[in-house]
């Protein structure tokens, strides 16, 4: 069996172990060896369901495209690799890996959301009190719940609401695009 | 422009018809022409071609078209903040590939190159709308479903369309290009009732993802050239795509506009980000796979189709917008497949009514 044979047996393995699509399987033989392998080791050590392989491949393609890199040369970047090496159990690395391949792929996105969820916990609103934010950042909508038990409870939080009133218009100001982004 | 033509078919009933004549004598002469019954049967996909979308722009159909001519903006919605655009179709696909359009998945199943011969019947439908709507004033455009002008060496179509709407009184042609197609229009006077429009993009973006189509520097060397014709003109912003640096090339685009073309020759700008069905996204990811422009920070938005993220691409509309009334206040601009809120947060101010907006672009002088 040749050298190359061999790793297109092994991701064939691993691919036919876990049901993977046939179209999947062939973008990920024809990835090359170096990519090819980097994914598999990843998907054993971090023992990946076939979603969050299809999943990080997707991710691993498009921050490729992005930046002009294979996906072996990505996935050993330091923050990375500090995820599936790193300590905690396979299946929290792994959800840790696809958080940070998002990171990578939308930056911008990451970092806004990281801003506005960081001034959100600043505000430190009472219990009963959400803001939430847009899924994805997908539109400017700000969703914000009370969830009240009496009426005292109610009046605490359209207080702690009002107090709060300029912070949250900054927050929907900044998902309209304000100069903040 | 340079056709990259496989095959050539024409309608049996078209055989003599003058378009014909004209396309058959301006073909190269290695290319071959085949009579046929129906043009629909060779408009379908072929599914043993590996693109066959691509294959589809290769094989030159001459065929009636056997529906209305005329419809409503398919990219018009009741969720949108439309322009009052009236689409008139003369012809299917485009000789050019741009990575992002929306003709990869909306004639995905009838790909084929389709000019549409019995184009005449098209003014009786213009007259018959103009009949119904005395007063009003109504842009139509061909350049929806194919580029206005990338087949008009071959057709001439051009010529007679100007002719018949320099003859009209409340109805605007507008042709929607990306080439520097414009020698038929140098000959002829429009009278007013033409415009012509460039849609366009950073040398970025046309590098990356405008295959074929006239450099942008080309674009605007053409539209300064048939605005000193006597035509009007007006420039498509559209998609807007939000990858790194894009705000500063966009911004030098409009400046390099301005630069070129008075503001007052300019008859409106419109705006849209970059927008796809989730089946356009994996058919473009599918043909163009290296295309970074395909992967820029796009989120399955409201409406089901991905677009940039909200507060990214209101600050690019936004940006750019303050650039267009710096250089022109008073010229109209609009958001295209976008909501009036987005509009008004845009522009400061709800946008008017579609048949408003409509009028207003029609009308402008």
């Amino acid at each position: 069996m040749s050298e190359e044979t061999g790793y297109r047996a092994h991701v064939r393995a691993w691919a036919v172990e876990h049901h993977l699509p046939e179209a999947a399987l062939n973008r990920w033989i024809d990835l090359g060896k170096s990519d090819a392998l980097a994914i598999l080791s990843v998907a054993m050590d971090l023992r990946l369901r076939t979603g969050q392989l299809l999943t990080a491949f997707e991710m691993l393609a498009e921050i490729g495209v992005r930046e002009g890199e294979g996906a072996a040369s990505i996935l050993a970047r330091r923050e990375l690799r500090a995820v599936t090496t790193g300590s905690g159990s396979r299946p929290e690395r792994a959800r840790a890996l696809l958080d940070k391949l998002r990171e990578l792929r939308y930056p911008r996105l990451a970092r806004l959301r990281a801003e506005l969820e960081a001034a959100v916990a600043a505000m430190r609103l009472p219990h009963g009190l959400t803001v939430v934010l847009p899924k994805d950042l997908g539109s400017d909508e700000v969703m914000i719940r009370m969830t009240a038990h009496s009426a005292a409870e109610l009046e605490k939080l359209i207080e702690a609401l009002a107090r709060h009133k300029e912070r949250i218009k900054a927050l929907i100001e900044t998902l309209g695009g304000s100069d903040g982004i | 422009m340079n056709f990259d033509l496989d095959c050539a078919f024409i309608e049996e009933e078209f055989r003599d018809a003058p378009i014909a004549r004209r396309v058959v004598e301006r073909l190269p002469p290695h290319l071959s022409v085949e009579y046929i019954a129906d043009g629909r049967e060779v408009a379908k996909p072929n599914l043993l071609q590996a693109d066959p979308f691509a294959a589809g722009k290769r094989r030159l159909i001459l065929m009636r078209r056997r529906s209305p001519f005329l419809m409503a903006c398919p990219a018009g919605g009741a969720e949108f903040a439309c322009c009052g655009y009236l689409v008139m179709v003369l012809a299917s696909n485009c000789p050019m590939d741009c990575s992002y359009c929306f003709l990869q998945q909306y004639v995905a199943n009838n790909p084929g190159f389709q000019v549409y011969s019995n184009y005449a019947d098209a003014f009786d439908e213009l007259q018959t709308l103009s009949h119904r709507a005395p007063g009003r004033h109504l842009r139509v455009g061909t350049g929806e479903l194919a580029d206005s002008l990338a087949f008009d060496s071959l057709t001439d179509l051009s010529l007679e369309l100007v002719d018949f709407f320099a003859r009209q009184r409340n109805l605007v042609l507008e042709l929607k290009t990306k080439t520097d197609e414009i020698e038929n229009l140098l000959r002829i006077d429009p009278k007013g009732q033409v415009m012509v429009s460039w849609t366009l993009s950073p040398p970025a973006v046309f590098s990356s993802s405008e295959h074929r189509a006239a450099t942008p520097a080309q674009r605007i060397e053409a539209a300064r050239r048939v605005a000193e014709a006597g035509y009007g003109v007006a420039f498509h912003l559209d998609p807007v795509i939000a990858y790194g640096g894009a705000e500063r090339d966009y911004l030098d685009l409009l400046d390099d506009l301005f630069a070129a073309v008075a503001p007052s020759r300019i008859r409106f700008i419109s705006i849209g980000g970059l927008r796809m069905s989730p089946e356009l996204k994996a058919a473009a990811r599918r043909r163009f796979p290296d295309d970074p422009m395909l992967v820029g920070e796009e989120v399955l938005s409201t409406d089901g189709r991905y677009r940039t993220f909200t507060a990214l691409r209101t600050r690019l509309f936004r940006v750019l917008s303050e650039r267009i009334r710096k250089h022109a206040p008073g010229l109209p601009a609009y958001l295209c497949m976008e909501s009036a809120a987005m509009s008004e947060r845009i522009f400061g101010a709800r946008p008017p009514a579609p048949a408003n907006l409509g009028e207003l672009l029609a009308s402008r002088r």
